[in-house]
């Protein structure tokens, strides 16, 4: 991509493909207009049914094809492996191939990169969509050569005609396609698996030139004529508000134009922008300067006591008042009662923030008719509905164009940030950047909700387990929208706390309210790692009361192949593959030299089964992380190597929670700021990581988020093996030194 | 108005002395290669070279680049063929990319004065470079992949007198 600041509006929409709403259509990417205006396969309406044939597929005289990138790139490699398939199906040469990032429009269907669901909701429509697009090439060389369709072959970005070997290349067959009727989805002849050219093979990355030439677009890089940049400096207390604000010293710092206050929700936070006071400047560091000379005296609101050690400590001693019961299975009071042996622990896991790399950043133009966004956004359609409530204008009014993401891990499908945009450009008439600091990125999130989680066991002679009680206490993130949201969603708890793998004929799941003192939002894999670390501590601490091997109890807890009848489709003879895999890489249970463990998880997200085994080292110095294998069953895999890379990525993004993932509020603040006081694991502090894929035929499955759950419990299973404590209470830097 | 070399071209800055170059760069001069991750030399977001060495640029007032040969990830290398820049792509090393071009910065700058890192010396050098996706056991092949094989020549030789850059976990 150019340098934006270069480019005129008009070619840098050209350029970048970011038109207005509606011209998507015949947008141009990376080549000369005039000779190339691609043809769009099919017309077609931004109504609100699922994607329709083929707003995906475009393909220009100049025989390139633009394919729609329509989910959101922060890594994961999207904006690759989506049109992979695309391009695999219509048999394109990937040489000749542009991807255009779509906009936030409905016609794309479901937009929301979240929850692992890329690949699994998309895989089928991206084939279907290739293979249309094929079809349509095909019937119009049928129709120029009048010769049947049957004789027509595409391959390698041409038609060919069977019987007397002319040919036509896609752009030459470019506009007489565009012409054809849509084809039935129903009747489209797919690729047999042993006919892929780029499914399953590890395509690089389209964006990584740009990468390491720094030349990419991320949300914080938006540049437009006349901009201005805010800074906000936002009530740190969970839906305070101001009290009173002195703006004069910051309005006479260098580069500051004006300060703006913003009113944010009172009581139920959503999306909307928080309370704050928005310092507008000609550039970031005056913005930021002025913020440091405002005098703001806040309103504390109901939540200005807030200390979140306090609140966990006492939910850990709790009497049980208002249990909800979520399942029942067997008689759980008899099987404790009669059990031969029992045992009981609580666990806990603290809030925890997303650390994108890149802090929330968006950019907003208002003209009074049409409001236009450039953002770092996973949500670009859930950004549109949050803006028209906002502005109070209607969606057809708003264009989000969406950047690349430098990181994301959930934040950024939060729209508060694209909010304050959209406000202060309505406030100021100009277009506004903002750009959050690393202190409010920490500060100002949506935390990964804290959990104490309540487990006892019963046991029989045989060493089984007969009984499983478990009490699950965790803010809930409906209390974004309810007012008095204090128990779980089902959702929430069925992320591996109802859900579990284990055979065990007597279960009881409860659930008692948590307090919201604070926004509670979802972080990648959400719930699944705080339930996946505690079921995984104790089925540890049970196989060591029973003197057995962790692996061995495992997989004699979660017993005979099946799925499990819990709703949750969870095939456990998969389960078992992965952790039988992990054991085999690790050479378990493996010789290990002096205060050093192994220690082994599994766990079932996002129709994924992954199973992780850690070894550390443990000793007067404290604790080094040396090693972690992973094997994951994620079914078929568009891109192997972006699946790997998403392996190891969440590896070190696990090491990083585990270790030392804490947000804490005192006196209703968050004490944590930056990187020396929220810290992420470092390249030194990086084990060596064994990934092992497993190969599959089966229904793609999640990628981005499974592989974090099991890391947690496998360090602190290994801590135990290695002769150190058993941790009940993450982070681990709270009780053991880093190394 | 102040001089300010850049990848070799001079550029006419009207700014307060005190900005940090990172913003000078982003902000004024526009160039966005240099990333913002923390503005207080904690992540190398925003490393760029100094005289061949890395600094946070974040952490740098310009005034103090004055005079000074800068280097960003924009000048790196002039058609991005850079050894590191092509290993990066070869071990397919980002994930979003974000934290990437001060990880090259780094490694550039390692590899300038030490051709052939021992691991813990390339550990020393990146540990002041975060990576939220975690792609460090990549970084750390890639670098290894190009050490000793001919690394580009600054253009000035590094001075005596730089701040040295901020680096390191707590
Ligand atoms: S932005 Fe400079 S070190 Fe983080
Ligand atoms: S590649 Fe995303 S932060 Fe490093």
């Amino acid at each position: 991509m150019a340098q934006l600041s270069k480019l005129s509006r008009r070619q840098f929409m050209q350029m970048t493909g970011l038109g207005t709403a509606g011209l998507a259509l015949s947008a141009c990417v990376k080549h000369d207009e005039s000779a190339t205006k691609p043809v769009p396969l099919t017309q077609t309406s931004a109504t609100g049914k699922p994607a329709e044939l083929n707003v995906f597929v475009h393909i220009g005289s100049n025989n390139r094809v633009t394919i729609m990138a329509h989910r959101s790139e922060m890594g994961q490699g999207i904006r690759t492996s989506l049109p992979q398939v695309v391009a695999d199906e219509l048999d394109a040469d990937w040489d000749k191939v542009d991807i255009l990032q779509a906009q936030g429009d409905k016609k794309y269907g479901d937009q929301n990169t979240d929850g692992s669901q890329s690949a699994r909701q998309f895989y089928k429509v991206m084939r279907n969509m290739g293979g249309a697009a094929k079809l349509m090439l095909r019937q119009a060389a049928a129709a120029q050569w009048q010769v049947p369709l049957e004789s027509c072959i595409a391959k390698d970005h041409r038609v060919t005609h069977a019987g007397t070997g002319k040919s036509l290349s896609y752009g030459e067959l470019a506009e007489g396609a565009a012409k054809q009727p849509l084809p039935d989805v129903k009747t489209l002849q797919l690729k047999n698996p042993d006919e892929f050219k780029y499914i399953g093979k590890p395509v690089t990355m389209v964006d990584f030139t740009d990468i390491v030439r720094g030349s990419t677009h991320y949300g914080i890089d938006t540049i437009l004529p006349d901009m201005v940049h805010a800074s906000i400096e936002r009530c740190p207390y969970y839906c305070g508000g101001i009290e009173s604000f002195d703006d004069t010293k910051a309005r006479a710092v260098p580069g500051v134009l004006q300060v703006i206050k913003i009113d944010g929700a009172k009581e139920i936070p959503g999306f909307t922008p928080l309370t704050g006071l928005a310092v507008i400047a000609t550039n970031t560091w005056a913005a930021l300067e002025g913020r440091k000379a405002l005098v703001v005296k806040w309103d504390k609101g109901a939540h200005g006591a807030h200390d979140s050690r306090a609140t966990i400590a006492a939910l850990v001693k709790a009497p049980i008042v208002d249990a909800k019961d979520i399942r029942v299975r067997g008689d759980i009071e008899q099987a404790l009662k009669t059990a031969a042996k029992t045992h009981e622990a609580v666990y806990t896991t603290p809030y925890m923030e997303h650390a994108t790399m890149e802090p929330p950043a968006a950019t907003a133009r208002f003209t009074g008719e049409a409001c236009e966004i450039w953002a770092c956004t996973q949500n670009p359609q859930g950004a549109i509905e949050s803006v028209s409530q906002l502005l109070g204008i209607k969606p057809e009014q708003i264009t989000v164009n969406v950047t690349l993401l430098g990181g994301a891990f959930g934040r950024k499908s939060k729209p508060d940030f694209i909010g304050e945009a959209a406000y202060l450009a309505k406030a100021t008439g100009k277009p506004v950047r903002v750009t959050w600091s690393r202190e409010d990125t920490i500060r100002m999130g949506y935390y990964h909700a804290f959990s104490v989680q309540h487990f006892k066991a019963a046991l029989n002679k045989q060493q089984q387990i007969i009984g499983l009680d478990s009490r699950i206490v965790s803010p809930s993130i409906r209390s974004l929208n309810e007012p008095d949201g204090r128990y779980m969603q089902n959702w929430e708890i069925g992320q591996g706390f109802n859900t579990v793998p284990y055979d065990i004929p007597n279960v009881r799941v409860r659930n008692t309210p948590a307090p919201t003192d604070t926004r509670i939002g979802w972080l990648r894999s959400v719930y699944h790692q705080n339930h996946a670390f505690a079921l995984n501590s104790f089925i540890d601490e049970l196989a060591r009361l029973n003197k057995k091997d962790s692996l061995e109890f495992q997989l004699a807890a979660i017993g005979a192949d099946r799925p499990t009848g819990d709703g949750n489709n969870c095939d456990v003879a998969r389960l078992k593959n992965v952790l039988r895999t992990v054991a085999q890489t690790s050479g378990w249970p493996a010789k290990v030299g002096a205060s050093e463990g192994w220690g082994i998880a599994t766990h079932f997200s996002f129709d994924s089964y992954v199973a992780v085994a850690s070894k550390v080292r443990v000793d007067k110095t404290g604790l080094r992380i040396l090693e972690v294998h992973l094997a994951l069953d994620c079914g078929q895999m568009i891109n192997p190597d972006r699946v790997h890379s998403q392996m190891e990525g969440s590896v070190i993004f696990a090491l990083s929670s585990v270790l030392f993932g804490e947000i804490t509020f005192k006196d209703g603040v968050v004490e944590q700021s930056s990187f020396d006081n929220y810290l992420l694991l470092r390249m030194n502090q990086s084990p060596k990581i064994v990934i092992t894929l497993i190969p599959s035929d089966k229904k793609h499955t999640g990628v981005g988020e499974p592989g974090v759950c099991p890391v947690p419990a496998s360090v602190a299973n290994a801590i135990v093996a290695a002769g150190g404590p058993r941790i009940r209470e993450l982070p681990l830097k709270n009780h053991l030194n880093i190394l | 108005m102040a001089s300010l070399k850049i990848n070799g071209v001079e550029h006419q800055v009207d700014a307060d002395p005190n900005m940090p170059l990172l913003w000078v760069l982003r902000d004024i001069l526009q160039m966005t290669g240099t990333k913002f991750g923390c503005g207080k030399g904690l992540c190398g977001a925003c490393t760029v070279h100094f005289n061949g060495t890395p600094m946070r640029s974040c952490s740098l007032p310009f005034a103090v680049a004055i005079g000074a040969e800068i280097t960003t990830i924009e000048g790196l290398s002039a058609t991005g063929e850079h050894p590191l820049q092509k290993a990066w792509i070869e071990h397919k090393v980002p994930q979003c990319g974000y934290c990437q071009s001060g990880q090259l910065m780094s490694a550039a700058g390692l590899l300038l004065t030490n051709p052939k890192p021992s691991d813990t010396d390339i550990q020393q050098a990146m540990m002041g470079n975060i990576c939220r996706c975690g792609t460090y056991p990549r970084i750390e092949a890639a670098i290894k992949s190009v050490a000793g094989v001919g690394i580009y020549q600054p253009k000035a030789q590094p001075t005596t007198d730089t701040t040295p850059s901020q680096g390191g976990a707590k």
